[in-house]
């Protein structure tokens, strides 16, 4: 292969990829470039572990660089093949490249494609979008207000900066000023302690049939999260779990509702919370730690396994610092949570709360003080739970 | 080996080899490509599935010292940088007491004398005929705030102490950082690294490794060893999934015992080696291993 071919492969290649999400910068391509010329007999086995090794940079990325390549370089063999064709051809078929065929190769080609994870199969899926039309902007704007309550309350992780409090270590420098006015002698003592970071908020919404009534407020809630809050990651789940934080974060109202609407295809389908949360400790590992507050928007009416619902809540319980469960069905006066899904999940839940509260500051920010305060007494839904298991 | 430059991918092999470790294209490739790019390496994956153990076969391949940052959450720069050793200045400055020139004392006990040097100046001082390899490890433990500050680093190599002066290295250290996947990693730390995923091995490569490790098995033995690890693997109700290192201790735990014939109840006597969890050990115990033996060997 001429080295004039293999270059214009390496920056069509790196175009693709940035094309398809995968962080790839100039300096990238020089950087492969500068591998591939380490080289003296290359050959495709060869070009493929070095583009990997210097274009991707997390695991998520593996997959479309596997299936870009095995694209890409086939048809630049092809296309060497076949004289008269330029370059240009390359690059002209990349513009077209679109996740969606991506999705319909890795059907086509997933025996070719060596990954230690495979996509989630549901045998109740069915594949179906819906038209969001929400047009309440102010929804966002109350959610905001909501959750910044929410994270405040519940952060407990202390950063590296300081703040002065009452309680807590000697400030020096503050005390050495303050009893400056008595001589030098230290009459009053000045303390600081480390400031309380802001929690880092993951959100899974149930997009399934039976919340189907819910889905306009659910997509401003997430819009609201993925683009209010600097540290998120945002989720809905029916049959399996797709992060939508890439359809949503950084566009406008309208276009993230287009992007929910067509992209998303798993609205209205089955309900499968346990399958769900189990590929998000799976595949999104690094999200799940001690400074997360992960919000579940659900009925909790599962259609999957509760023993895998357990095994996850169990998992999840252990890596974040709290778990916050939205349920609209709460809202009714009368509800009471028998679904077998929601009282397997409600031993490991911190705070149980109706969804409209998402939508009312001061009442969520109450529920939240009687709930994490009291712990024996976790809000009046904890005890009915304890009464009808 | 006295200089990098004259590295090839064969004698990284040999390396890795000599060192016992089985290296698969991709490692030797990444690895490679940090040393030729001079890149920082970043290898994220499974716990005990040899992400450590790379910087320790290069330190050891290439004659040169490793210098190890743990992380720990709360660890700040100064803590990875230097520290004034204020004991050593205090006494010093009590014998002392009384000198005639106050200057003089102040430059002396804030000497390098005085310097305690933590694992990042520890690097940039180094001086050797090749360089030191610095590893960082379990990263996603420290704070955000500290993974900003190593960016700086890592793009300088570089330290200013203020009453002495800037140190820069002479030599630009092989950096080897690793990370659990606990927490995400900004994105400015990955786009100056070269990325490397180890996950679990395959049968082969696990076999191979087994019988490198611990020539004493016996070859069945070792291949009934690494289908059972797994199929256990393959276990959704198993949360801390064993690694390469849990089949070894399993495996070095029967070799010891000078066991020759796995059953059921060995899998069971040394259940410790491959289940790290209350719960996994709970699940563990219910298998019935000889089932599994068997329909493994089939």
């Amino acid at each position: 292969m001429s080295s004039e071919k293999l270059i214009t492969f390496v920056l069509g290649f790196a175009r693709a990829l940035r094309f398809n999400g995968v962080k790839v910068s100039p300096m990238d391509s020089v950087d492969a470039i500068r591998s591939l010329m380490l080289f003296e007999n290359l050959n495709r086995r060869k070009i493929y572990s070095i583009l990997k090794a210097v274009f991707v940079k997390r695991f998520e990325d593996y997959l479309i660089f596997d299936m870009l390549f095995q694209m890409l370089y086939n048809k630049m063999m092809e296309q060497k093949q076949q004289e008269g064709e330029t370059d240009e051809d390359i690059l002209n078929a990349l513009k077209t490249l679109d996740k969606e065929i991506i999705a319909q190769i890795v059907e086509s080609n997933d025996s070719n494609i060596n990954l230690s994870y495979k996509v989630m199969y549901s045998p109740y899926e069915s594949k179906s979008k819906r038209e969001l039309r929400n047009r309440e902007y102010k929804d966002v704007i109350y959610a905001r207000r909501s959750l910044k309550a929410l994270t405040k309350l519940l952060a407990t992780y202390r950063g590296l900066r300081y703040e002065n409090t009452r309680k807590g270590y000697i400030d020096m420098r503050r005390t050495y000023r303050k009893n400056l006015t008595y001589g030098g002698d230290i009459l009053s003592l000045m303390k600081r302690n480390r400031k309380m970071n802001r929690a880092k908020l993951v959100l899974v919404c149930d997009i399934s049939g039976s919340m189907d009534d819910h889905s306009e407020k659910l997509f401003a809630l997430m819009y609201c999260v993925a683009n209010k809050f600097h540290k998120c990651s945002t989720f809905c789940f029916s049959t399996r779990l797709i992060d939508v934080g890439g359809y949503i974060r950084g566009f406008t109202f309208e276009k993230a509702k287009d992007n929910l609407s067509h992209k998303v295809d798993i609205w209205k389908s089955g309900t499968r919370i346990g399958y769900a949360l189990n590929s998000l400790i799976n595949n999104y590992p690094g999200i799940l730690d001690q400074r997360t507050i992960l919000i579940i928007v659900s009925d909790g009416l599962d259609l999957g396994d509760a023993e895998i619902l357990r095994n996850s809540m169990k998992e999840i319980r252990r890596r974040v610092k709290h778990i916050v469960w939205f349920n609209p069905l709460a809202d009714e006066r009368d509800y009471r949570p028998y679904a077998i899904g929601m009282r397997t999940a409600m031993e490991f839940i911190d705070v149980f709360v109706p969804f409209s509260y998402i939508w009312n500051e001061n009442r969520l920010r109450k529920e939240i003080i009687k709930q994490i305060n009291n712990p024996s007494n976790k809000g009046y839904l904890f005890q009915m739970v304890r009464g009808s298991s | 080996m006295n200089n990098l430059d004259s590295l090839t991918l064969e004698d990284l092999k040999k390396i890795f080899e000599q060192s016992k470790y089985v290296a698969d294209e991709n490692i030797l490739l990444s690895v490679y490509l940090a040393l030729k790019l001079k890149k920082p390496l970043l290898i994220e994956g499974e716990p005990g599935c040899g992400k450590t153990e790379i910087a320790k076969v290069l330190s050891q391949g290439l004659n040169t010292e490793l210098i190890r940052l743990q992380c720990y959450e709360g660890l700040t720069a100064s803590e990875t940088i230097y520290e004034w050793d204020y004991m050593r200045q205090l006494i010093e400055i009590k014998i002392r007491e009384g000198s005639k020139n106050p200057e003089e004392l102040e430059n002396y006990i804030f000497s390098e004398k005085f310097l305690l040097k933590r694992p990042l100046l520890k690097a940039v001082l180094y001086e050797g005929p090749l360089p030191p390899v610095l590893l960082i490890d379990e990263i996603d433990r420290a704070d955000e705030e500290f993974e900003g500050f190593l960016l700086e680093f890592l793009a300088e190599f570089q330290v200013t102490i203020p009453e002495i002066g800037t140190f820069k290295a002479k030599q630009e250290p092989i950096v080897v950082i690793t990370s659990n996947r606990t927490r995400e990693l900004g994105d400015g730390l990955r786009r100056r690294c070269l990325y490397l995923y180890i996950g679990y091995p395959s049968y082969e490569k696990e076999l191979k490794i087994v019988r490198l490790k611990v020539p004493k098995l016996s070859e069945k033995v070792s291949e009934q060893i690494v289908r059972v690890v797994s199929r256990i693997r393959e276990m959704d109700s198993i949360l801390k999934k064993p690694g390469i290192s849990e089949t070894l201790d399993f495996s070095r735990a029967i070799s010891e015992t000078k066991i020759d014939k796995l059953d059921s109840s060995t899998f069971q006597k040394f259940l410790g080696c491959l289940a790290k969890n209350p719960d996994d050990f709970s699940t563990l115990t219910k298998i019935d291993f000889s089932t599994l033996l068997s329909e493994t060997m089939k």
